[in-house]
């Protein structure tokens, strides 16, 4: 297994968008699906997963009802709504375009100053 | 969108509390569970994955609390725990509460007072179709101008005219006294008022052949009839002719509202005699500014003044015309039309009071922050917010004054009719709306804020250490610079309460002042033992003979009566009313500019004798001076000086010109100046008198007289037969009550007094206030300096040095604070003098006396914590700590 990493501030929104994007989830579905599709290389406190997933709802970018999990329980599933899914989209073309700058500046060498 | 969705969540959260909290428990339970499943498969042992579990998700109350606050739901949360805890505080010092709260109630309920009554006289709206396009003129019109006014502006969508005045009505046999308003045709489409019952007033009942027809108000339809839908078709009797009543419609006019409209066709038979002028309202059309209306009536008025003078408009007349203006002002909102002086001087009173009430209140919470220091020191320890604390002490004040805003509330139903008695002569019943219910919300919240900020933000600078150490405040380095603060601001709001109430004493000063000035004119004739009671025959539909008749009969039978030494009457009551007739004296060159204007009166013969006015030179009138013998007068010794330059004018003449222009007016006598009212130059009255006899008066000042009657002894007796001598002659004449001329007198002056009553009410109050806040504050200052009182006596300092320093101390705020307040009061009293009569508002007598007055009262609060300070025994002061 690689180092894991800290989460940058800000980017845990990210990531639940981008993970209820691909399939509505319960919260620990949310924490595999990152864990997941990041390979173990993200470290995510789990329980600051939750109150990120509050504030997501409350800001109307998911939202969420309840359903039966795989194992017949009853759990909470959150779904992408039409705004979090501009949001997100937004938000990646930020990411992607920050992530580019950022590696131009980093990538510079003296002689190309 | 997002801010509804994120408005039904926080609803969710907060509405729905427990719902909210049972499924986050499920949800995080899942998680958990879920997890340490997961481990357990993947072949941690049970015990070691619930371990684990725990560890890496943290704590699980943080991660609720956090939750809580993502959605918001703590905000109500904490908001509910400040009231509680407010409260708590609050009912722990009943003592102070009480005293904040009525201290708060009596500012907060004053201005309440206040603002309902602006409220209701000057800013709402009349509840009448888009009342902000009415205009009225600023001037009263003759019913013919209006008619060609009306005929000829193209201003207006809609004019109309409209007068009011007493009436008495007979309905069913039975007569009452009803306020009649008089409006033309178009009076009730203009303003946009259906009818509520049966038909408004229409322009065909404006004819002059037209059936008559009346609308009665809501009002007396509701208080005379009961609201019984069968006053359709009734006919009720006005001056003994019978109107039909066709409808009922709300009123809305201004102050104050009439009971009955009649279409103005009627106005001629049915007004008083001198009441010839009516009142003119138009619905500006939506296109044309206020500005380009005015010019064109202007333009229209001088015109019709130009005709109805014809052809011989001498250049000098015609200047006169070109010189008159029309203006308009809105006529959309309630009964005044501007803040009449009283209004806003007392305007300026309440606010003053609401200031020290904020002020004394901060003060006592100034030293309850200090005695909530350790508290505060505990709770900031353990680490409560600066803000938070902040947020705690202001939801205190504000839960404070509330409170006192809801006590203010009831003073303020009270006050507010008290007020309205003071500001206008027509009381409205204020009726309190949800616009008051809102202004005394937020001046309480505001007040709140305004009072407890300051102190909140000193209570929570707090030096940690000393304060929990020793549980009161340590006289260590820094925290000793905080107290030297804090005490600043309340030896502040010390100073700035002792010059509000120096402000308000000497306004009250003035006041009282003014009022012994007032007592003592000489108003020119003599007041006592002098019986008054009006006469109105025209009301019962006397025509002038008739009139003149009853007067000489009932004069008859008065002068007849034991215990009168003379009867008799003129049309003007003295001090309640004014006639102004312009004079032309032949041989008087007048100033182009020059105020011919004469007051005039109608009287009866023995009229000096009975009011006790000299008569100086001639006769008096006798009953030979008829309606067809010769006119004469008597005039005033001023009006002799003015025109005939102090010459014996007796048998000399002049001309009364203007409307009731009149032939040459023989003098015949000369009689001594006396007082139409107190402030007549405020007015603008004419010092120079003219009495006519009551036969030889022009039209208009007929219809009605005031009886006079001077009595030997006990006017009681007499006032009683004056009445039934009244009834014996017709006992259906509409008379007065009988009063004391006395009485009128001081009657005029009644305003001054419940000015006077109001702003000493307030000044003692505010005087009160700043006596316990001086008391407080160096009360609280001797508490802080036992230490250092101790040292000093210890080091030799007598009783006498302890008792001097804390005097000074306190004289020296009380300086500041009579500085202050003197420069306030030289600024604000200003607005005073209209009210003042032969007083300056700058009247250094006043302002010294009160600031002495204010001195010795200061000297007293200061007294009593002085006495204290020298009692300190510096052995237990010193040992103290």
């Amino acid at each position: 297994m690689d180092k894991q990493l800290d989460l940058l501030q800000g980017t845990l929104d990210m990531l639940i968008l981008k993970a209820v994007s691909l399939g509505p989830l319960h919260g620990y579905g949310v924490l595999l699906r990152i864990q997941q599709i990041s390979k173990d290389r993200l470290e995510i406190q789990q329980g600051s997963l939750y109150p990120a997933l509050y504030r997501l709802e409350h800001q109307g970018w998911i939202t969420s009802e309840w359903g039966e999990s795989e194992n017949k329980r009853k759990a909470k599933y959150y779904r992408l709504t039409a705004a979090g899914k501009r949001k997100l989209q937004t938000e990646t073309d930020n990411w992607n375009r920050m992530a580019n700058v950022m590696a131009g500046i980093l990538g510079t060498k003296p002689e190309e100053v | 969108m997002r801010f509804w969705s994120r408005l039904r969540s926080w609803l969710g959260a907060t509405v729905r509390r427990s719902r909210m909290e049972s499924e986050m428990d499920a949800e995080l339970r899942f998680h958990t569970e879920a997890y340490a499943q997961d481990l357990i498969r993947a072949g941690v042992p049970r015990q070691e994955a619930m371990r684990r579990t725990r560890l890496e998700f943290g704590g699980i109350e943080r991660a609720k609390e956090e939750c809580r606050e993502a959605r918001g739901a703590n905000l109500i949360d904490s908001l509910v725990q400040d009231l509680r805890f407010g409260l708590r505080m609050l009912r722990k010092t009943p003592g102070f509460t009480v005293v904040a709260v009525l201290t708060l109630a009596l500012g907060i309920g004053a201005n309440t007072a206040i603002f309902s009554l602006i409220d209701q006289v000057v800013l709402r709206w009349l509840p009448v179709k888009n009342p902000e396009q009415l205009f009225e003129l600023k001037q009263d019109f003759l019913i013919p101008e209006y008619e060609k006014l009306s005929a000829r502006t193209h201003s207006f969508s809609g004019i109309f005219a409209s007068d009011e005045g007493p009436l008495i009505a007979s309905i069913d046999g039975v007569s009452q006294n009803v306020r009649g308003k008089f409006v033309s045709g178009t009076y009730h489409s203009v303003m946009g008022i259906d009818a509520l019952l049966g038909r408004a007033i229409t322009p065909q009942d404006d004819q002059p052949a037209s059936p008559l027809v009346c609308v009665l108000s809501y009002n007396y339809w509701k208080t005379r009839f009961a609201l019984s839908p069968e006053v359709l078709g009734k006919t009720i009797t006005l001056k003994r002719i019978p109107i039909t009543i066709v409808g009922v419609a709300p009123e809305f006019g201004r102050e104050p509202a009439a009971d009955i409209l009649v279409p103005m066709a009627t106005h001629l038979q049915l007004a008083m005699k001198d009441n010839d002028t009516v009142h003119i309202i138009g619905r500006l059309k939506p296109e044309l500014s206020e500005k380009q209306a005015s010019a064109e009536l202007t333009l229209i008025y001088q015109q019709i003044l130009t005709e109805s003078a014809g052809s011989n408009l001498t250049p000098a007349q015609q200047r006169l015309v070109l010189e008159k203006k029309i203006h308009l002002r809105p006529a959309g909102r309630g009964g005044l039309y501007r803040f009449s002086t009283q209004l806003r001087i007392v305007t300026a009173v309440v606010g003053m009071v609401l200031l020290i009430a904020c002020a004394n209140v901060a003060n006592l919470l100034l030293a309850r922050g200090t005695a909530r220091q350790r508290e505060i020191a505990v709770r900031l320890a353990i680490g409560a917010g600066r803000w938070r604390l902040i947020r705690q002490l202001l939801t205190e004040s504000i839960l404070l004054a509330l409170m006192a805003g809801c006590l203010g509330l009831l003073l303020a139903f009270w006050g507010a009719q008290l007020l309205s008695a003071l500001i206008s002569e027509h009381p409205t019943p204020v009726s309190p709306d949800l616009q008051v219910l809102g202004f005394t919300a937020s001046v309480s919240i505001l007040t709140g804020i305004g009072f407890g900020l300051l102190p909140a933000l000193r209570a929570t600078r707090v030096n940690l250490a000393p304060a929990l150490k020793v549980g009161r405040l340590g006289v260590g380095g820094s925290s000793l610079r905080a107290v030297g603060w804090r005490w600043g601001l309340g030896k502040g709001l010390v100073v700035s309460q002792i010059g509000l109430s120096l402000t308000l004493l000497i306004g009250a000063g003035l006041l009282l002042r003014s009022l012994q000035n007032l007592s003592r004119v000489n108003v020119g004739f003599d007041r006592e033992n002098v019986l008054v009671m009006w006469a109105l025959p025209t009301m019962a539909g006397y025509d002038i003979p008739k009139e003149y008749r009853l007067y000489w009969q009932l004069l008859e039978r008065l002068n007849a009566l034991p215990g009168v030494q003379s009867a008799s009457l003129s049309r003007l009551q003295l001090f309640s009313g004014y006639w102004a007739r312009p004079v032309s004296v032949p041989g008087y060159a007048a100033g182009t500019k020059e105020d011919l204007r004469v007051s005039c009166n109608t009287t009866a013969p023995k009229f000096f004798e009975t009011m006790g006015i000299p008569l100086l030179l001639g006769r008096d009138f006798t009953p030979a001076d008829g309606a067809t013998a010769p006119h004469v007068a008597i005039v005033s010794e001023s009006m002799v000086r003015q025109y005939f330059r102090g010459e014996n004018p007796v048998g000399r003449h002049f001309r009364f010109a203007g409307e009731d222009a009149t032939g040459d007016v023989e003098i015949v006598g000369v009689a001594k100046d006396i007082l139409t009212e107190f402030r007549t130059q405020q007015y603008n009255r004419s010092p120079h008198a003219a009495y006519i006899p009551f036969t030889q008066a022009p039209p208009t000042m007929t219809g009605q007289a005031v009886i006079e009657v001077r009595t030997a002894a006990n006017p009681g007796d007499i006032a009683a037969a004056m009445r039934e001598a009244a009834q014996a002659l017709d006992k259906n004449l509409p008379v007065g009550s009988v009063e004391t001329q006395d009485e009128i007198v001081s009657r005029s002056l009644d305003r001054d007094r419940s000015l006077l009553g109001l702003t000493t009410f307030f000044g003692l109050i505010a005087l009160l206030l700043a006596s316990i806040g001086l008391y407080g504050t160096m009360s609280h200052s001797v508490g802080q300096r036992t230490k250092e009182i101790g040292i000093r006596m210890a080091l030799g300092a007598g009783r006498q040095n302890v008792l001097n320093m804390v005097l000074g101390e306190g004289m020296l705020l009380t300086l500041f604070g009579i500085s202050a307040g003197l420069t306030l009061g030289a600024a604000v009293t200003r607005l005073l003098s209209s009210q003042l009569y032969n007083l300056s508002a700058a009247d250094p007598l006043t302002f010294t006396v009160l600031s002495l007055f204010l001195i010795l009262v200061a000297l007293l609060a200061t007294y009593i914590p002085a006495r204290r300070a020298t009692r300190v025994d510096p052995m237990v002061a010193l040992r103290y700590e």
